[in-house]
């Protein structure tokens, strides 16, 4: 199902790319190749998606130009409902249409109405949320004067199309990312490097971490009922590591990708797991998401709230609010609704717990290895890793008994013991323990010696020769 | 140029007893200005000025230079 950053047929397809867009100098005829190389990157996931998301596109160009025409106040809010409703119509219909019929099947059910629910969804479009939410931000930002709405089509469609963030982020903003064009993707020998250089990066977390874990901790969260407590702990822990280890590898490779070609993304994970805090954590895990729900629902229901005087009740109301949509955005599902819910009652305590203390406090300096540094580290942590057992398994039901089945130390059940669950997450653990947490080892690998260099760009290529499991899954973030 | 009243009101909000504010000054260069205390300097800042902002206004802002003009024009249009 459609090409994959990790395949050699991807590999081929950018390869192609890169020889095409640096042999025309013409920035018309790249944007162009851009565009058609988008398709057909897109079209290996399906016709259907391609035909939705360019006709949102479409609209979304015009609304753009015609909320940028001086109108009046009325005609532009008009303008601006156009533009929401065509970016989170798709959505409605495509991603929640199911969940929705299951919502109202259930409220009618006690009244003996009997609505049949579809067995599978009408079509399944990939990458929607992150194209909407990129689409709902441009038309947003263009109504609220932040930026010039895009002048010409190629270029808005190439970025909302553009491969390498289309089917799983990042978020990038119109902002960010149109300037580059004028700019014409200009490219340096470092910024091949670089971008060489998280690819490969992004590669071994993948394929060498995500995918060794992938079968044990998918199988342990599967059937929790199957398996002893000290079993179910490790499948906690092992799909912490896993889904950081997948997306930010997916992260990695698309930065990577985006730079090959002269265009820089923002960076979407910073050392998630060595927060001190929660609201640290969604300033970590995510970003261009958590900054985009920030920006774009948080604000202004703060703006809009302000005249409630019990600030505390505010701001937990508009934080609960927040992530709970934040948690709806993952997946039409009870559990990825009641993590989000999770999330922002966390975020809400935190912040009545943080009112009145210092910035500092807030923001999380600090000592790495001071007692009440690491105290708040791994509290902060298990908050995420409770959450992770409602995004990881299938149903509410699951989640509940895997959760019991801990909370009991249930000692019956199957001990699976995995090779690599404790020494990937040891791994992972005393790299979010040891290495500051604001560097980026991979921009900075391209000022070390050449011999640095060298040995870990083969320690690198050594591991995806021999460490990359016969059966690798899809990126865990692509379904969303 | 940052009049020496809207410092006060943005500092006292975020409770900073000085802090350094420009025209391009944006709110995460300020310590403590983070999405949970915005609303407050706006409160801050409407209740020093007399003046009330629409969500609209507030959410176009991108950095102090602009939401010194934006009291800047209120307070013009209350003359």
């Amino acid at each position: 199902m459609g090409l994959t950053f990790t395949s050699f047929e991807f590999i081929f397809f950018l390869g192609v790319c890169l020889g095409l867009l640096h042999a025309s100098g013409r920035l018309s005829v790249r944007t162009w190749l851009l565009i058609i190389f988008s398709y057909l990157f897109y079209l290996t996931f399906g016709v259907g998606g391609m035909l939705v998301v360019t006709i949102t596109a479409i609209v979304d160009f015009i609304v753009g130009r015609r909320l940028g025409n001086s109108l009046g106040e009325g005609t532009r809010k008009r303008w601006l409902w156009a533009g929401l409703a065509a970016n989170l119509g798709p959505l409605v219909c495509f991603k929640y249409s199911g969940f929705l019929v299951e919502i109202i099947a259930a409220f009618l059910h006690p009244l003996g109405v009997r609505v049949s629910l579809p067995s599978h969804p009408v079509l399944t479009i990939i990458g929607l949320s992150y194209f909407s939410f990129a689409g709902i931000s441009y038309v947003l930002d263009v109504y609220w004067e932040r930026i010039e709405p895009a002048r010409r089509l190629p270029e808005f469609l190439c970025y909302l199309m553009y491969f390498p963030k289309l089917t799983a982020g990042p978020i990038v903003r119109a902002a960010d990312f149109l300037p580059q064009f004028s700019q014409g993707f200009k490219i340096t020998a470092q910024d091949f490097e670089i971008g060489c250089g998280y690819l490969l990066v992004g590669a071994v977390k993948k394929l060498v971490i995500a995918d060794q874990l992938a079968s044990h901790v998918s199988m342990i969260m599967a059937a929790p009922e199957h398996f002893n407590a000290w079993t179910l702990v490790q499948g906690m822990i092992g799909y912490t590591v896993q889904i950081y280890a997948d997306f930010s590898g997916y992260t990695d490779m698309a930065i990577g990708c985006a730079r090959l070609m002269g265009i820089r993304f923002p960076q979407n994970f910073l050392m998630p797991y060595s927060s001190v805090n929660i609201a640290e954590f969604w300033r970590r895990w995510h970003v261009t998401l958590s900054t985009w729900f920030r920006d774009y629902l948080f604000l202004p229901l703060e703006m809009g709230s302000r005249g409630i005087r019990n600030a505390n009740f505010r701001v937990a109301r508009n934080m609960i609010i927040t992530m709970l949509l934040c948690g709806l955005w993952h997946g039409a599902s009870w559990n990825f609704v009641l993590w989000g819910g999770l999330h922002g009652v966390a975020l809400a305590a935190y912040q009545i717990y943080a009112t009145g203390r210092p910035p500092q406090v807030r923001r999380g300096t600090g000592s790495a290895f001071h007692p009440g540094t690491l105290g708040a580290r791994a509290l902060t942590l298990s908050v995420v890793m409770v959450g992770w057992i409602l995004f990881g398994t299938q149903t509410l039901t699951l989640a509940f008994k895997y959760l019991w089945r801990m909370a009991t130390w249930s000692s019956d059940g199957v001990a699976l013991e995995s090779p690599y669950i404790l020494p990937l997450t040891a791994l992972m653990l005393v790299a979010h323990l040891i290495i500051n947490k604001d560097r980026n080892l991979i921009e900075e690998l391209s000022t070390y010696s050449p011999t640095a260099r060298v040995l870990t760009y083969a320690s690198l290529l050594l591991a995806l020769a021999l460490l990359v499991p016969s059966d690798t899954v899809p990126f865990a973030y692509v379904r969303f | 140029m940052i009049s020496h009243e809207l410092k006060t009101a943005i500092l006292g909000a975020l409770k900073l007893d000085d802090w350094e504010l420009a025209e391009s000054t944006v709110a995460a260069e300020v310590p403590g200005w983070d999405s949970l205390s915005h609303v407050n300097v706006v409160l801050a800042v409407e209740k020093q000025f007399g003046v009330r902002f629409s969500n609209v206004e507030v959410l176009r802002l991108t950095n102090v230079g602009e939401l010194q003009r934006l009291v800047n024009s209120k307070l013009t249009k209350q003359k």
